[in-house]
């Protein structure tokens, strides 16, 4: 039966290996096109296979390397970069219903956004640099199309004291004047590119590589304390305030090791937003600025005729009574003198006694000097635009180009190049080069003038700061200045001097007996008065006034009375001598027995002394002690009553 | 019994695989965590240079002075006033 029935089942079916043909048929032509398929994929496909699944994989990024920061000496921050975000988009990408919003979060007009889009097509910028709130509220609009990009905003916190020295960098990152631009290479960062790997979520995996390193840009150290630029940033912007000038410039620097503390310059500008002013306010008028130094060279000739032998300090000139005529050229001196020694000659400012001088000496002797101070060359100070100043050549120097030099004109300088002059005499002739990184070795040069030449001179410069000098203004309270006045007529353009249009200088250092300032203060066109001792001494003496104090030199009263106490020496037993910071008063403090001069003191000393001594003191007034009871060296008691009475 | 090295290698294999899956989980985690704390470095830091600079612009010179003038009324030191240490 069973047999029949399969025998039915079989003649009315079709068998099943017969079935299985068809479907082992199907499986071996999945199988053929799974075969050919990863063929495709991994032969024929294969490279752009294999860099889909690298960006799946693996994820590329720039890394943009910020700017270096600059620094003054005392590390405080002058310059940083700081991340801050701009918006992109390819422009065919962004919406036309959506332009409204974005222009509203961006803070602009449709039209300006519509405009700043064009006909482009591709990328554009749509804000560059944008501040926090303006972030979010384009970030709120989630645009696909716009793109957020991080780049570095330069900010400068001192703002405009000291942004002619900085200068400022443009929007893509670069230098473009000052410090930025001419140390750009060193402080640019160049970028980098990482390569990360992504989990299938797209997280980034641990490790990761470079492809590119970046270069982080290199921070810079700079010798100015921003405390001394503020302090001649502000000195001389009112300096410039009350004379009605056009503008002026300020050197401050160390003559010990060339350290230049400040360089400031008016009108100025603020690097945050140095597009709002003209180029013409960017330049630095230190370096850039040529002048006529007027009377301000006359040390220097002076100098040159000490060093050369032929003259002494007590040496004579005749003074022609205020006019003197070198070949077809008459000098005129403003005061008519007679006979002055060389010291009356810096003193009263003679054109005709340093012209008289300087003819003697020899162009060529005066000219190898001003050569060797640096005058008539760039100086090597790394800042780009610094000017050489002017200075003919010794072979074009006639009588009368001699006898002009020796008194200023006919030569140009930078207030920078005068500055270095200066440090010169007051580091004993030494030539003392300007330095602005402090991370550059000092730099000390030739013998310029020898020691006793340069003391010899700064004597003269100190009595050019006295009462009957020019340059009485410059000389702060308590302090001894080596300084001279200058007053020079601007040329006109066609070979001659204009009439009415001046430069008032005044350069110098203190205090005079140990130097720790070099000060030159240039002041264009001013209108209340022309004379360097009127318009540059005051500004002179508040850069002074303020620096020396917060640099701790003492005033010279106190000087010597710490310079013995560091000996070990007990002022009021040694008797040392006292110098008044104004004059040389030498007074001595004797107790021995009787009551201790106090005058010349301060009111702190005052205290000081008495206290020592177990008296009780009694003071009236402010400054130093004029007057004292009992009187010095009186007899008394160990235990008493002191009174004195101060005076500024 | 011929069959039990068998079964001990698919349960070693077994565990290992659990070993792995567990590892690749620790290992997505780890750089999350690395990843969020980066992210936080990098928020701290961009605070520390904002700061330095709010820092750097409030302390500047020129404001102190007229602070110091105009709130406190303080001037320079006059030479008679200053002492050495």
């Amino acid at each position: 039966m069973s047999e029949e029935k399969l025998k039915i089942k079989k003649t009315k079916g079709v068998s099943p290996q017969v079935r299985l043909i068809p479907v082992a048929g199907l499986l071996v032509l999945g199988m053929v096109m799974l075969a050919i398929r990863a063929v495709d994929l991994h032969v024929l496909q294969a490279d752009s296979m294999q860099k889909r699944a690298y960006k799946q994989h693996f994820h590329q990024y720039a890394v943009v390397a910020p700017r270096g920061s600059i620094y003054d000496r005392r590390k405080r921050m002058l310059s940083k970069s700081i991340e801050v975000a701009s918006f992109a988009a390819i422009a065919k990408n962004i919406p036309q219903e959506k332009i409204q919003a974005l222009a509203d979060a961006m803070g602009i007009s449709e039209s300006r956004l519509r405009k700043r889009l064009g006909h482009r097509q591709g990328f554009t910028w749509l804000a560059r640099q944008v501040a926090p709130a303006v972030v979010k509220r384009v970030e709120a609009l989630e645009m696909k199309a716009v793109r957020r990009e991080t780049e570095w905003q330069r900010y400068y916190p001192l703002g405009p004291e000291m942004g002619h020295l900085l200068g400022f960098v443009g929007i893509d990152g670069r230098g473009l004047e000052g410090v930025e631009h001419s140390f750009d290479q060193r402080l640019h960062g160049e970028s980098g590119v990482r390569l990360l790997q992504r989990d299938a979520k797209g997280t980034a995996l641990p490790g990761g590589s470079w492809l590119t390193p970046p270069k982080m840009g290199q921070s810079m150290v700079l010798t100015v304390d921003s405390n001394i630029q503020s302090i001649a940033y502000a000195a001389l912007a009112e300096g410039i305030r009350k004379q009605e000038a056009t503008s002026g410039s300020v050197v401050v620097m160390d003559p010990n090791n060339g350290d230049i503390l400040a360089m400031a310059s008016w009108p100025s500008f603020n690097p945050n937003d140095f597009s709002h002013y003209s180029p013409k306010q960017w330049r630095n008028r230190s370096i850039t600025d040529v002048f006529e130094p007027g009377s301000t060279m006359k040390p220097f000739t002076i100098a040159t005729a000490l060093d050369s032998g032929k003259w002494q300090v007590k040496s004579r000139v005749f003074c022609e009574h205020g006019s003197f005529r070198v070949a077809n050229y008459t000098i005129h001196d403003d005061h008519k003198e007679g006979w002055l020694d060389v010291t009356g000659v810096i003193q009263h400012s003679s054109n005709i006694g340093a012209a008289k001088i300087a003819l003697d000496v020899g162009a060529a002797a005066l000219a190898g000097k001003l050569n060797d101070l640096g005058f008539g060359q760039r100086p090597q100070l790394g800042l780009d635009g610094a000017s050489s100043g002017l200075l003919a050549d010794v072979s074009k120097w006639g009588e009368v180009e001699t006898a002009n030099i020796a008194f200023g004109q006919g030569v140009a300088v930078t207030t920078l190049q005068l500055a270095s002059g200066f440090a010169t005499l007051a580091h004993g002739g030494q030539r003392v080069f300007p330095r602005l990184l402090l991370t550059k070795p000092v730099h000390l040069g030739q013998q310029v003038f020898t020691p006793s030449t340069a003391h010899a001179v700064s004597k003269m410069l100190v009595a050019a700061t006295q009462p009957e000098g020019t340059g009485f203004r410059a000389v702060p309270k308590g302090y001894t200045v080596a300084g001279k006045t200058g007053t020079a007529q601007q040329a006109n353009g066609k070979g001659g001097y204009d009439k009415h249009k001046f430069t008032a200088v005044f350069a110098g250092f203190v205090p005079a007996n140990r130097p720790a300032l070099v000060i030159v203060v240039e002041v264009n066109e001013p209108k209340k008065s022309i004379y360097g001792g009127v318009v540059a001494a005051p500004i002179f003496r508040d850069i002074a006034t303020a620096s020396l104090p917060y640099l701790g030199v003492m005033p010279e009263a106190k000087r010597v009375i710490y310079a013995a106490k560091k000996k070990g020496k007990k002022v009021n037993r040694s008797e040392p001598k006292i110098k008044h910071g104004i004059g040389t008063i030498e007074k001595k403090v004797s107790i021995q027995g009787g009551m201790a001069d106090f005058t010349g003191l301060s009111l702190r000393e005052s205290y000081h002394l008495s206290y020592q001594q177990g008296w009780t003191l009694r003071t009236h007034g402010s400054g130093w002690v004029v007057k004292q009871k009992p009187l010095p060296h009186q007899k008394i008691d160990s235990e008493g009553d002191v009174e004195v009475w101060l005076h500024e | 019994m011929k069959r039990t090295p068998i079964v001990l290698v698919c349960v070693l294999l077994m565990g290992l695989a659990l070993a792995e899956i567990w590892l690749a989980y620790l290992r997505v985690d780890m750089a999350r965590q690395r990843h969020d704390i980066q992210v936080m470095i990098q928020t701290e830091e961009k605070k520390i240079d904002k700061l330095s600079l709010e820092y750097a612009n409030l302390t500047r010179p020129e404001r102190l002075r007229k602070l110091a003038h105009e709130q406190l009324g303080m001037h320079a030191p006059r030479p008679d006033q200053l002492i050495q240490r």
